[in-house]
């Protein structure tokens, strides 16, 4: 007999077959277990670029998720590849989505972060790697 | 009387600490997984994910052995019939795509 783990919400039925109903169902796992997490600060000169190069020490290539503050001090994250409007206050920085300089292997996190002022700035960013391959 | 099931991290006292500083509770609701797969292409690689309504997912393109994009770096839409992976129009591209049961605005 197979055992399964159930947590319904409250209101809801254990024997419900709705998967919403859950808050945890052993028969529908919820995979993106995260399995490292940090922040960090990049400082870029004026009118230029900076890499972020993360090691990882996993041997996988993981799913991963970046947030960066593209206008240091504003408090406002922007998640992977924010397409900021060049009129943009937030848009004193962003991230390079060029898949050449952007992007994750079995050994690193690249987070290239293009610097559009004319003076030098220092952006935030926080990134978490999920317990699962990204591999096809 | 409600009961509540919580595994805090380590150093954490599970009575008193923030949600953040919990690795489950049975108050806090989780993605569930309904569909991780891979995929490949050209144009609009449209997946049916056989949910009637509109729910969380993302896509990750693999750009090179051993390389892969992040979350959000390559484009993609839901519908409540499909996932659409925007992939270039004439070079094949592979993709890996997670579909979760949970709803989009709810």
């Amino acid at each position: 007999m197979t055992k399964v783990l159930k947590i319904s919400k409250a209101g809801k039925s254990i024997t419900s077959a709705e998967p919403r109903d859950f808050i945890f169902n052993s028969e529908f796992p919820s995979t993106l277990k995260i399995v490292k997490e940090n922040k960090g600060t990049l400082t870029i000169s004026a009118s230029t670029y900076n890499t972020a190069e993360i090691s990882h020490d996993l041997d996988y290539v993981p799913v991963a998720m970046i947030f960066v503050e593209c206008n240091p001090g504003s408090g406002k994250y922007y998640c992977g590849i924010a397409k900021l409007p060049s009129g943009d206050t937030d848009r004193k920085s962003y991230v390079d989505s060029n898949e050449a300089n952007t992007y994750v292997t079995d050994e690193k996190l690249y987070i290239r972060i293009v610097n559009t002022q004319a003076s030098e700035i220092t952006v935030k960013y926080y990134y978490y790697l999920f317990g699962e391959t990204a591999e096809y | 009387m409600a009961y509540v099931i919580k595994l805090s991290k380590s150093g954490k006292n599970v009575n008193t600490c923030a949600d953040k500083d919990l690795i489950f509770s049975s108050e806090l609701d989780m993605l569930k997984t309904k569909i991780s797969s891979t995929t490949s292409g050209t144009g609009d690689i449209e997946i049916a994910h056989n949910l009637a309504y509109v729910p969380v997912c993302f896509a990750i393109k693999k750009i090179a052995t051993d390389k892969y994009g992040i979350i959000s770096q390559q484009s993609y839409k839901v519908s409540d019939t499909n996932l659409v992976i925007n992939a270039d129009d004439s070079t094949t591209e592979y993709f890996r795509y997670y579909i979760f049961y949970e709803e989009l605005n709810t």
